[in-house]
């Protein structure tokens, strides 16, 4: 089963690779300074893949009841070629130019119905490009070109020889090369060669949903913190000419009462 | 205040809050079960339902006095790993959206397949009546219920 999982692919470098009439941001690994990486690998920003074969996908929206925390790293595991079955979801790194929304001016901000279609492509090439880096080391280990290489869900694939590889062994000893190679629409999986888009995939949020586990805003808590509620004028535009809190403050429990900027709560 | 013990999922507790703090906010500020949810206050939404000694009712409308001895149970209770038929049901349907009421949803769902494992689909909708989806899941909770009774 999916899960969401708080590990974060933080990136300490990002930068833009020019992908035809397409810019993606994509970030080196944790662990390009190393000669040899050791699981877990992050082929770019979006991608950590582990030693156990788990693929962690950032999803770069809130999950609002539409499934983006579902479809977007879906549409991302496509052109991985990822297991679906071994794909977790991470939360968002707080960096909105390698994970904001193209199509909204590169916000992290879900809104207006903009989350697949702005992500569409970014996400593809940014799978794709993941895809293209464990094929290279594949091809480096076994001495064979990378044209010669193909996928199949979690696996690089080399007919002529006959021979397999996870994206877990893979991880375990492959380099991110430098500059991270770049991807274009013409590295993108044609359609009908599709195994997840389009297809029904269950939730990931959904579970959660049944037992009480899914944590909203006003699940959160921290040690001492205080909970602030609104009161509005009346009348659109009136402002408050004195306030009065005694009798708001006699209340057990209530540590101060003040005056609101507009826009602030 | 007032010590009260009742009986939370299936485990003794003892709470010592205002005997009319609602239900509610025992659950989730005393006792941090926060499937439960906040929704309107009022008893007017659903979002809040719990079971006390197997009937549904509106944590929100309910003051901790009244549990006093009572068996409470909440949506974490209700299987121990997410395996009550409903919530199985649920899941298979994909009935959440945003899942804020989904909670109250279920719970208010398995009391009346406690009492009645055959309900019509007339019988679902008037029992399911007070629990409000913004989200507009009403045909999928109908369907899920349907789906195993």
């Amino acid at each position: 089963m999916l899960q969401d999982t708080n590990a974060l692919a933080l990136s300490r470098r990002s930068f833009l690779v020019s992908t035809g009439a397409f810019s993606i941001a994509v970030a080196f690994g944790t662990r390009l300074d190393t000669a040899t990486a050791a699981a877990p690998f992050n082929p770019n920003a979006w991608v950590t893949i582990g030693e156990d074969n788990i693929v962690t996908i950032v999803a770069p929206m809130v999950e609002m009841g539409q499934g983006v925390r579902t479809s977007l790293p879906l549409i991302l595991a496509e052109d991985l070629d990822a297991d679906w079955s071994r794909v977790r979801i991470s939360a968002t790194p707080d960096n909105d130019q390698v994970y904001g929304n193209p199509i909204f001016n590169n916000q992290l901000t879900t809104v207006g119905s903009f989350s697949v279609t702005g992500y569409y492509e970014k996400l593809r090439l940014a799978g794709a490009q993941a895809r293209k880096i464990l094929i290279a080391n594949a091809a480096t280990a076994w001495n064979v070109p990378a044209s010669e290489l193909t996928t199949e869900p979690g696996m690089v694939v080399h007919a002529t020889s006959n021979r397999k590889i996870s994206y877990g062994d893979i991880a375990k000893t492959a380099t991110v090369p430098n500059p991270l190679p770049e991807v274009t629409k013409a590295d993108l999986k044609p359609s009908s060669q599709f195994r997840l888009i389009g297809r029904d995939a269950g939730r990931i949020d959904v579970p959660s949903k049944v037992n009480g586990t899914a944590q909203y805003g006003i699940d959160v808590q921290l040690p001492g913190m205080l909970y602030a509620s609104v009161l509005f004028p009346q009348v659109q535009d009136e402002k408050a000419e004195q306030i009065d809190n005694a009798a708001a403050k006699a209340v057990k429990g209530v540590v101060t009462s003040c005056r609101c900027r507009p826009a602030s709560a | 205040m007032t010590t009260v013990a009742f009986t939370i999922n299936g485990k003794p507790a003892s709470v010592e809050a205002d005997a009319e703090t609602p239900l509610l906010w025992i659950v989730r500020e005393h006792l941090k079960l926060t499937g439960t949810k906040f929704g309107c206050g009022a008893g007017l939404c659903g979002a809040c339902t719990v079971h006390i000694d197997g009937k549904a009712v509106r944590s929100c409308q309910t003051q901790l006095s009244e549990v006093a001895n009572k068996k409470v149970t909440t949506i974490e209770g209700l299987s121990p790993d997410s395996s009550h038929p409903l919530q199985k049901a649920w899941v298979a349907m994909q009935v959440p959206q945003c899942g804020y009421c989904q909670s109250g949803q279920i719970m208010q769902a398995a009391e009346l397949l406690a009492k009645n494992p055959k309900p019509t689909r007339e019988q679902i909708v008037a029992h399911m009546d007070g629990n409000i989806c913004r989200c507009g899941t009403y045909s999928e909770i109908i369907t899920a219920i349907q789906s195993i009774a």
